[in-house]
């Protein structure tokens, strides 16, 4: 609307001065125009002759602007040499001195040319100062508009923002520093809406709202703007390219100086600067992204500090790790992928909804996924994944190949598998042979439904191909087994939050037999997982097994049951545990002196004194006839029995851990009936630790 | 004579409000030694010799006479909370892995308390106080540390309420929580009450 006003008071100067009898000096004077879009009070002219030629001076006292309300107050223009021409009114040299909002008084030198036949206006203003630097502005007003060219340098931002704040509320959450250089236009044209474009040279950029949700540091590039002012939308075409800085729109965050940024976005409509559609955009930043599509962006705001994005995008060579952080690794904080080491390279399309994944249709390229806390790792894995949240399309098979990983310490092969993806469901097309441990687990059929709610319901149907115990017990830092693990998991079924296992596990170990059955897990993905199971153990070798768990030399078989086992966090919280020599055992029944401590320190002590010395110390191994140990656990507490009640004693009525047998005879008979849990667990970890016997 | 009239007054309405509250009664002292014990443990603080045990409530001024009446209204109240089974110590192995992720997670959170960029809430939670304190490239990371960090406080309140037989007890011990948090935070630390954030 300042175009109107402008071009009226020329008219008022130029066509219309009002004339006094000494021609020498012409005055003029109006006390109050208006019109629609202005009010112009208290308008002077004064117009010399002299033999130098004809200078003049011109003034108001106020110009108001009814549409933004803005208030111009005193204004003057003094020509010190008017040329006037049959079409055109010319000051070479003139000096405006006005208040801009926001900068101030300033006398800016300039010149004004006024073409009576077009009603045309050029106004330059060779030097405004603005913001710290130097703005020079090419003005042309007519009928049909304003259109102002303009070049500014090192302009300081912290200044343009205090600038802009006259004109907009719309960045007052911002602030802002560093230095641009700036070349552009600003047309307003009469019948259409405002247009400014210009490009902009950064350097040290820094950008901030208020919540820090949106920031920028240290900025340097080149920003390529395009804005069409509409009454309630700018609607605007942005290129941005940077090599360096760094900037955060929570949760993302970008470091340019190690990955070069290039921006384009096209036809972006925004209606107050804080929701943005974007129908076409581009990202690159190097090696880490490549990325194009639409989106629907909404800036993080106080109450919902998160950046809202609706998108469809197409990625191209983008970086696993770049993405996870970025997208994924807030929304999955607290759950099994909250903390992933990631690496690798992901093309495909993805579709988000409101910030939450819709669907993805991606190829993983030499990933890697490994959890920080030991718990999963899966590397070389390549493939597609066909995903989507819509009930009502079938995704496409996702195939997936992997050249290892690792389950806890638990190392498993090479594989690939066929999987159908629903919303939160995975069904496996065809059976899956994990390698692992020196033998291999086959999964013939794996479906999971509804995966992550509490509703969760699955099923697997598995074998377990012979694997090396030694493998298994070293994986978890146990000492060696000898033997192998087999088994059937026919029936593993998931429902409640609970995994059952219908079949049995049964292992080979130490020339013997073990049976795993009734396994349930309770909370299997939870934060204390509860496993429930009954073991059975059948004549083992005592030879090889207090070998393996160098106890000190045992011969003889062992024969057991866990009944009720119950562990929480992968602990045994409750159980009845018995060992004890199989009645029909007619094996050598011989034991060694180092056994016999130990045992004597389980069943709560007082062998070894006895043993070191007297003349038991020349003996090193004894012969028994039993052994036994039974540990019922409650409430952290083991009530202690053995095999059989032993005569009283001193120290009351004891029970035989271990029953001696021919000459010399030794019993070890223990007295405590209850002993802590988590002290047997010591006792039998120091045990197994320790070195060579110690007899004195 | 007034002063006695007054505190006879005091007497009876120590009384009245006993009476009322019977119903409700939260046995906050316990609740105190229990949040203390938990957020010594998580600020890796060995618990015997930093805490003292805290009387809850202001320590105003109060005659001998009140003091024996608020004695009086204890007994009659019979502390309903040290006979039945409350125990805020209670074990269980949620509420132990909790605190321990809890404590896990603290010492990458505590310089962020110390700069003032993340503070206390009077909910028992962290939150966002000042994020340009974060350095832009940490800024996300801590996001998800604070929004870990107050998922596992969330569920510990649910969890030693419902330990309790007390689920309605939740929001008693969550402020008990936050008390004593602001009460030991650090000098310097800056925490929200009533939506205005203050430094201690």
């Amino acid at each position: 609307m300042a175009r109107f006003a402008v071009v009226a008071l020329l008219h008022l100067a130029f066509a219309t001065p009002s004339l006094s009898n000494e021609a020498s000096v012409v005055t003029g004077s109006v006390a109050k125009m208006s019109s629609d879009a202005w009010i112009i009070t208290g308008f002077d002219s004064a117009l010399e002759l002299t033999d130098a030629g004809l200078s003049g001076e011109f003034s108001i006292v106020r110009i108001v602007l009814l549409e933004s309300g803005q208030v111009f107050d005193d204004i003057r223009i003094v020509c010190t040499s008017i040329i006037l021409t049959t079409h055109t009114t010319q000051c070479a040299q003139a000096t405006f001195t006005l208040d801009i909002p926001g900068i101030g008084r300033q006398a800016i030198p300039g010149a004004l040319t006024y073409n009576q036949r077009t009603s045309t206006a050029e106004i330059e203003l060779a030097s405004v100062a603005i913001a710290g630097g130097r703005v020079r502005c090419n003005i042309t007003m007519n009928d049909a508009g304003v259109d102002i060219r303009y070049a500014g340098t090192q302009l300081q931002l912290a200044g343009l923002h205090e600038v802009a704040a006259n004109f907009s509320d719309a960045f007052a959450e911002y602030s802002a520093g560093g230095l641009a250089d700036i070349v552009g236009t600003f047309s307003a044209p009469r019948e259409r809406p405002v247009h400014i474009a210009f490009v902009a040279d950064l350097g040290e950029v820094s950008l901030a709202n208020n919540a820090g949700t949106v920031a920028a540091d240290g900025v340097a590039g080149k920003l390529d703007l395009d804005i069409t002012l509409a009454s309630d939308t700018t609607r605007f075409d942005l290129s941005f390219d940077s090599q360096q800085g760094e900037a955060y729109l929570e949760p993302v965050y970008a470091n340019f100086s190690e990955s070069a940024l290039s921006l384009q976005a096209e036809d972006v409509v925004t209606p107050d600067f804080s929701v943005f559609g974007i129908p076409r955009f581009r990202v690159q930043q190097e090696a880490l992204l490549d990325m194009s599509g639409s989106a629907k962006l909404r800036l993080p705001t106080d109450e919902a500090p998160t950046t809202g994005i609706t998108a469809d995008v197409e990625l191209r060579n983008s970086s696993v790790a770049s993405l996870y952080t970025n997208l994924i690794k807030i929304a999955a904080a607290g759950t099994i992928l909250g903390d992933l080491e990631a690496d690798g390279t992901l093309s495909g399309s993805v579709s988000i909804v409101d910030s939450a994944l819709r669907s993805a249709n991606v190829q993983l390229d030499d990933t890697i996924l490994d959890d920080r806390r030991g718990r999963f790792a899966i590397y070389a894995l390549d493939g597609n994944v066909d995903w989507s949240a819509d009930e009502n399309r079938v995704p496409d098979t996702s195939q997936l190949r992997w050249g290892s990983g690792t389950v806890y310490n638990i190392v498993i092969g090479s594989g690939a598998v066929n999987l159908q993806l629903g919303n939160n469901d995975v069904e496996m097309l065809g059976p899956l042979r994990l390698s692992t441990l020196g033998g291999a687990l086959l999964i013939n059929q794996l479906v999971l439904k509804d995966f992550g709610s509490d509703d969760a319901t699955g099923a697997l149907d598995a074998e377990l191909e012979p694997i090396q115990l030694g493998q298994l017990t070293a994986a978890f830092g146990w000492p060696a087994f000898s033997g192998t693990l087999s088994g059937r998991l026919p029936l593993l079924q998931l429902a409640k939050n609970t995994i059952t296992v219908g079949g049995t596990l049964s292992a080979q170990a130490f020339d013997g037999t073990m049976e795993v059955s009734n396994l349930r897990i309770e909370q299997p993905f939870g934060r204390v997982p509860r496993l429930y199971a009954e073991l059975a153990f059948r004549d083992l070798d005592l030879r090889r097994v207090t070998e393996a768990f160098s106890f000190g030399l045992i011969q003889g078989r062992l024969s057991g049951d866990v009944l009720g086992l119950t562990m929480q966090n992968w602990r045994p919280v409750a159980m009845d545990m018995h060992f004890y020599t199989p009645a029909d055992d007619k094996s050598q029944h011989r034991i060694s002196q180092r056994a016999v401590e130990n045992l004597a320190s389980v069943g709560g002590g007082g062998a070894a004194a006895v043993l070191s010395t007297g003349f038991l110390k020349f003996f090193d191994v004894f012969a028994y006839d039993r052994i036994g140990l039974r540990c019922v656990l409650k409430d952290g507490v083991c009530k202690m029995s053995g095999a059989g009640p032993a005569k009283s004693g001193p120290q009351g009525t004891g029970f035989y851990l271990v029953k001696g047998s021919g000459v010399p005879r030794i019993d070890v008979v223990g007295f405590r009936n209850t002993v802590s849990w988590p002290r047997l667990v010591q006792q039998l970890a120091a045990i197994t630790r320790a070195g060579s016997p110690t007899v004195n | 004579m007034r002063r006695i009239a007054t505190t006879f007054m005091s007497l009876f309405l120590v009384f009245v409000v006993a009476c009322v509250t019977i119903n409700v009664y939260f046995p906050e002292a316990a609740a105190i030694e229990a949040a203390d014990r938990i957020i010594d443990k998580v600020r890796g603080e060995d618990a015997d010799n930093t805490t003292s045990f805290v009387h809850p409530g202001n320590r105003r001024d109060v005659s001998v006479l009140l003091a024996f009446a608020h004695g009086v209204s204890s007994f009659l109240i019979s502390d309903a909370s040290a006979q039945g089974d409350v125990d805020f110590d209670k074990p269980s192995p949620e509420k132990q892995a909790l605190e321990n992720s809890l404590a896990a997670r603290f010492p990458s959170l505590r310089p962020y308390l110390d700069s003032g960029a993340i503070g206390l809430t009077d909910a028992g939670l962290l939150e966002f106080r000042d994020r340009s304190l974060v350095p832009l490239k940490d800024r996300n990371s801590v996001v998800q540390l604070v929004a870990a960090q107050n998922n596992d406080w969330n569920a510990l309140y649910a969890e030693i309420a419902e330990l309790n037989g007390h689920t309605e007890w939740q929001d008693s011990i969550r402020r008990t929580f936050a008390d004593r948090w602001i009460a030991k935070a650090d000098r310097g630390w800056y925490y929200r009450e009533g939506g205005v954030w203050k430094q201690k």
